[in-house]
């Protein structure tokens, strides 16, 4: 053997010899000598050699220790020998048959097994078996491969491909499975991508052409998904995970069906060394995130299904080459994502990348929950229906919005349109000025006449900017109008008459939310430029007040008050803005109100009202400041949401939120409670407001509040509110387009009393119910989108239906036609509540579609129809017991749950079915036990 | 041709083919070591090693008097050509007749030379681990190396192979790849320095 180094080699210990060989770059022969010392076992130390040869010590320190590591690393793993080693025995052995089966021939290989085409001799069918590679005979290995194997099955579903049974023989497994005349995806995705750049015509001759026009197109692709999300379900719903699947394991048939193979073969197989072969690295890019950390569920098979179908509509990896990482930086999870497919093609219909980029979001969280939504979603794209995946805000879903509400739409319009486009460009030019004129900056190269350039490219980006923010922000007010009357977490009576409120979240259409997280996107950017334009500063720190709002809006509740904070400390750097502080900390204080933490919403209301108390005493004529300071003295001492009607029994002491002022006045008739003390709050914003109003006769924003404060102040069991009534009925003739008088109007006109009323008052609550009946027929005919008319509609039809069904038993006998109203009102009642609940997937609507339809089953017992007012019972019953118990709501379905198997009960009973009646009433006490087995009442 | 070349030849043209056998056992380690590192990973277990020093021997001794005739490279590096070959055809053979298998379930990493290279290389990087997370991670750096190193030059990258896995000489690299003996040296150096920074990259080794 001839080594041309091999002089040097041997006296590498006199240094100086790597000068010697005058064609060789010198660090490759001390490379060899460091090279020829690790393998010899010498462990030369890097050091060492760096100090011996110090013109080359840099490079030594860097290139060495790489070295070391080719040269340390052993030559091939041992199990990767002994696994081929089983895989060659294979080979040679020509295995003619295994058990009952006739081996017909070989079918493919992987990374697990081979697979066979077999003949079943005792039944005589043609099976494949899967021998896989694992040669085991450890009990418990054994026993686990079984029982995945079992498990497996169990699946019997059209698009899965059904397993018959495992055996082993020489302690190999096998897996015996229907046979299958298709192909792995990945081979059609292979395929797929090899013609892609061909010409058609040329291969529409060949056979494999057919297959694989069942996996191209979008329509197939989308039906692909389906079918197998379908059959994950169905494994899923028995309890099995598949764990592996990818495009190999997901097998073509010639008419286009799809099977799921391998069902729980990933899990039967983990932690062998055959897991560990080459083939398993490609896969490995198909697994959940959550998956590496050993926390599979349903949902880590909905992922992979995700980027699988990404896969065949792109014929990419999800993955690019950067964010190849994303498993070695888990740490860093935010930071990776994947590119919307849309990306690498345009023609991908919006739905369907919406639909993939859900499922294989990052967090599972954010994914479809179930595989049947994630099948429900593509089965709506492909029948061309809305899609639940809520996309991120685009051009089409400003149209569709447009679309949908005509009379907003007409306000804000194309011109709207046009201004957010015009916002969104130009705050990006103005975003890139700045960053280049920064960068400029840094490098101090610019020569003057580019950095004039460059700064009068700045003001004009700034110039334009201001006005698109205007803009921006005019349309930003009617998608989020300061709302001074915000919409309260409705109350339903417990058991023993007293109040439960039921929290609610903020609730928007999903077209309306897509738009604010867009103008979100917009205010987001802009409030983290650092200007040094005041006027910009200015924007920037509404802007962090507009993505407060937005947020809000949301129902993100962290993120809402940390803009706001951010806000409030923009300000406070500006010096100067204590009003707008001021407007802030109430914001803040509604924000806390709406995530019931009371204390620091009063806080914030009243830092506000310090602030505003300062402005005012300083600048008496600051109107503003006055109105705004009025606006929190009503927030704060607005109370909690009650029926004013329902006295009940009396709730047990100290629950009585109500009573929490000494020295009320005398109770009022009818063993009424007492109306407590207004707050002195209450009373100041009424001052400042009456003054207000006789300083600009007329103003009506300065009426409104005053309707409302009065109505706060006049609340209470059985009083009707007259003054606020009548001060809401005339700004609603003067205004008759203004939707926000119009609701609070029908609002104070239904906040009527409903029980312990003799029969001219209850006549009286039922022409003010009708009357705001009429009235929000009215606002939602014109404002068919939003949904706070339509839940407010849905309250009052059941107030009147209940009052009606009530005022009908009044008599001797029972005044049919009123019976006959009241089975109307409540009908309808339940029914648009039941779209809203169709549309708003959220539990406090589900609740009170359940409690109207108890309210139509009380009505149809009371009109003898016993046997339809089971079959709504049951169903309220139903709704309810789906709700989950959580912490916030637990006390309320438990009541609900209680007074509805009551009602349960009497329908038994009355259809005499008594037995099952005095079950329902044992139920009813099972409920009332848990409830006092955790009191959790505030 | 040095004169350690020259005298090989001498030896093989005078010995017969006794001369060649002692002359491709001294050489048989090194070309085990060849086909073991270029040996398709299906293939392992499959096909042994020794078959195909087997087979490459029959030819070497069929077709040495013919090179003796007017040898233009050394002698291992002509036994190492035809050792190669013979591997070649062998995954040709193996692997070549189930390409157009559709349902067969292995995908064929292209098969070519220089990809080859790139992963055996990765997976000798990465070498051993145990535990199932950390196997995954590690399998992901393998595939991410393998990835690292196909953008390597193909030149650089069979310079690094050849010097770290089929453990040649300075010398002998620059013969196979017909390069001159200070261009090999000066591509082992560059080679080295890729290497070091795609390590960096992908493992995170200087962190």
């Amino acid at each position: 053997m001839i080594h041309d180094s091999e002089t040097n080699l041997d006296d590498t210990e006199c240094g100086g010899a790597d000068q010697s060989d005058p064609d060789r770059n010198p660090i490759d022969v001390l490379a060899e000598q460091f090279t020829r010392q690790c393998r010899e076992g010498l462990r030369p130390s890097i050091e060492d050699f760096a100090k011996r040869y110090p013109e080359q010590a840099q490079t030594i320190r860097e290139l060495f220790p790489s070295i070391e590591a080719i040269e340390q690393l052993g030559s091939h793993a041992e199990s990767e020998k002994r696994f081929a080693k089983d895989n060659a025995f294979f080979d040679r052995e020509q295995i003619e048959q295994i058990g009952d089966y006739r081996i017909v021939r070989e079918v493919g290989r992987g990374g697990m097994g081979i697979v066979y085409e077999a003949i079943q001799q005792s039944l005589g069918r043609h099976v494949a078996i899967k021998l896989l590679l694992q040669r085991s005979t450890s009990p418990k290995h054994v026993q686990r491969f079984e029982r995945e194997a079992r498990t497996a099955a169990n699946l019997h579903h059209t698009n899965i491909v059904q397993v018959f049974g495992v055996g082993s023989q020489d302690g190999f497994h096998y897996y015996v499975m229907q046979l299958i005349d298709g192909v792995g995806l990945d081979r059609v995705i292979e395929e797929l991508r090899a013609t892609r750049n061909d010409d058609p015509t040329q291969n529409a001759g060949k056979g494999f052409r057919n297959i694989h026009s069942y996996a191209s197109g979008y329509d197939n692709v989308a039906k692909i998904g389906k079918s197998v999300a379908e059959a994950l379900q169905h494994a899923h719903d028995h309890g099995t995970l598949h764990r592996d699947i990818k495009p190999a394991n997901l097998l073509l048939g010639g008419e286009g069906s799809i099977w799921v193979t391998d069902f729980g073969l990933a899990k039967a197989m983990e932690d062998t060394e055959v897991s560990r072969t080459g083939e398993v690295i490609g896969t490995l890019r198909f697994m959940a995130p959550e998956q590496f950390a050993g926390k599979p569920d349903p949902r880590s098979d909905i992922y992979s299904l995700g980027l699988t179908i990404y896969e065949l509509l792109t014929l990419q990896p999800a993955w690019d080459e950067k964010s190849r990482s994303h498993l070695l930086e888990k740490a860093d999870a935010r930071g990776h994502r994947i590119v919307p497919a849309s990306k690498h093609d345009s023609g991908i219909p919006r739905d369907l990348d919406t639909i993939v980029m859900k499922a294989c979001a990052r967090d599972p969280d954010d994914r479809y929950q179930t595989a049947a939504a994630l099948a429900e979603d593509l089965e709506n794209f492909l029948e061309g229906r809305p899609i639940k995946a809520r996309p991120p805000y685009s051009f089409e879903v400003f149209v569709k919005w447009c679309r949908r509400n005509p009379a907003i739409a007409a306000l804000s319009g194309i011109a709207a349109l046009l201004l957010t486009l015009v916002a969104v460009t130009t705050s990006i030019g103005y975003v890139r000025t700045n960053a280049a004129l920064k960068r400029e900056k840094e490098e101090q190269t610019r020569t003057e006449i580019a950095r004039r350039a460059a700064e009068l490219e700045k003001q004009k980006a700034e110039n334009t900017l201001g006005i698109s923010l205007d803009a921006l922000d005019r349309i930003y007010k009617r998608f989020v109008p300061d709302q001074i009357s915000s919409v309260e977490s409705e109350t339903v009576a417990g058991i023993d008459g007293e109040q439960l409120a039921i929290p609610t979240q903020a609730m928007l259409t999903p077209e309306t939310a897509a738009l604010l997280e867009d103008v979100l996107g917009f205010y987001d950017k802009f409030a983290h430029q650092d200007s040094d334009n005041l006027h910009l500063k200015r924007e920037a720190a509404k802007a962090n007040r507009r993505v407060g709002d937005i947020h809000r809006k949301l129902g993100h509740y962290d993120k809402s008050v940390q803009a706001y904070d951010n806000a409030v400390i923009m300000y406070r750097q500006m010096g100067d803005s204590d009003f707008e502080i001021a407007k802030i900390q109430t914001a803040l204080g509604n924000v806390f109100r709406e995530n019931d933490e009371r204390d620091l919403s009063h806080a914030a209301f009243f830092h506000s009202k310090r602030l505003l108390e300062k402005i005012t005493e300083s600048r008496p004529e600051s109107v503003k400041a006055r109105y705004e300071l009025a606006r929190t003295l009503y927030l704060l001492a607005k109370r909690k949401p009650h029926d004013p009607g329902n006295p009940g029994q009396l709730p047990p002491p100290g629950n009585d939120q109500r009573s929490r002022q000494n020295g009320g006045p005398p109770p009022g008739p009818g063993g009424r409670r007492a109306t407590p003390d207004p707050a002195p709050e209450l009373i100041r914003a009424i001052e400042i407001l009456e003054q207000l109003r006789l300083e600009h006769a007329g103003n009506p924003d300065y009426q409104f509040l005053l309707a409302l404060c009065i109505r706060e102040r006049d609340m209470g069991p059985g009083v009707r509110g007259e003054k606020a009534t009548e001060l809401l009925r005339d700004l609603c003739e003067r205004y008759p387009n203004q939707p926000d008088y119009q609701l609070e109007l029908a609002e104070s006109l239904s906040r009527v009393p409903i029980h312990g009323l003799g029969a001219a008052e209850t006549d009286d609550s039922i022409v003010r119910l009708r009357q705001a009946v009429a009235c929000l027929k009215s606002l939602v005919e014109s404002h068919q989108n939003v949904m706070e008319y339509r839940k407010t509609k849905a309250h009052s039809l059941h107030k009147l239906g209940t009052l009606l069904r009530m005022r009908a038993e009044f008599g001797e006998d029972v005044d049919s036609a009123k019976m006959d109203e009241a089975l109307e009102y409540l009908q309808s009642a339940v029914v648009v509540q039941k779209e809203l609940c169709s549309e708003f997937d959220a539990p406090s609507y589900v609740l009170w579609l359940s409690r109207m339809q108890q309210s139509l089953a009380e009505a149809l017992l009371q009109n003898n129809d016993p046997k339809k007012a089971l079959e709504l019972i049951e169903n309220s019953i139903m709704i309810s017991s789906q709700l989950s118990l959580d912490v916030k709501r637990r006390d309320v379905i438990l009541h609900t749950l209680i007074t509805q198997h009551d009602v349960l009960s009497n329908v038994l009973e009355s259809l005499g079915r008594n037995g099952e009646a005095s079950a329902a009433r044992e139920t009813s006490h099972e409920f009332r036990n848990q409830l006092h087995e955790r009191p959790m009442r505030r | 041709m040095d004169p350690e070349t020259l005298r090989e030849f001498e030896l093989l043209r005078e010995g017969g083919p006794q001369a060649v056998a002692d002359l491709y056992s001294q050489y048989r380690l090194q070309l085990e070591r060849m086909v073991d590192f270029r040996m398709d990973r299906r293939l392992l277990g499959r096909v042994d090693a020794g078959d195909i020093l087997q087979d490459s021997y029959i030819e070497i001794a069929r077709r040495v008097d013919s090179f003796l005739e007017d040898p233009a490279v050394s002698f291992f590096v002509w036994a190492r050509q035809i050792t190669w070959q013979t591997l070649m055809m062998s995954h040709r053979s193996h692997l070549g007749a189930r390409k157009r298998d559709a349902r067969q379930e292995v995908r064929l990493h292209g098969g070519g030379f220089s990809e080859g290279t790139s992963v055996s290389l990765a997976s000798r990087l990465i070498g051993d681990v145990t535990s199932p997370s950390g196997r995954a991670i590690r399998e992901e750096q393998a595939q991410r190396l393998r990835e690292a190193l196909d953008s390597m030059d193909a030149i650089d990258r069979e310079v690094l192979a050849l010097r770290h896995f089929e453990q040649l000489s300075n010398k002998e690299v620059a013969a196979i790849l017909k390069l001159g003996k200070t261009a090999a040296s000066n591509r082992y150096v560059r080679a080295l320095e890729r290497l070091k920074k795609i390590m960096d990259e992908t493992l995170g080794t200087n962190s």
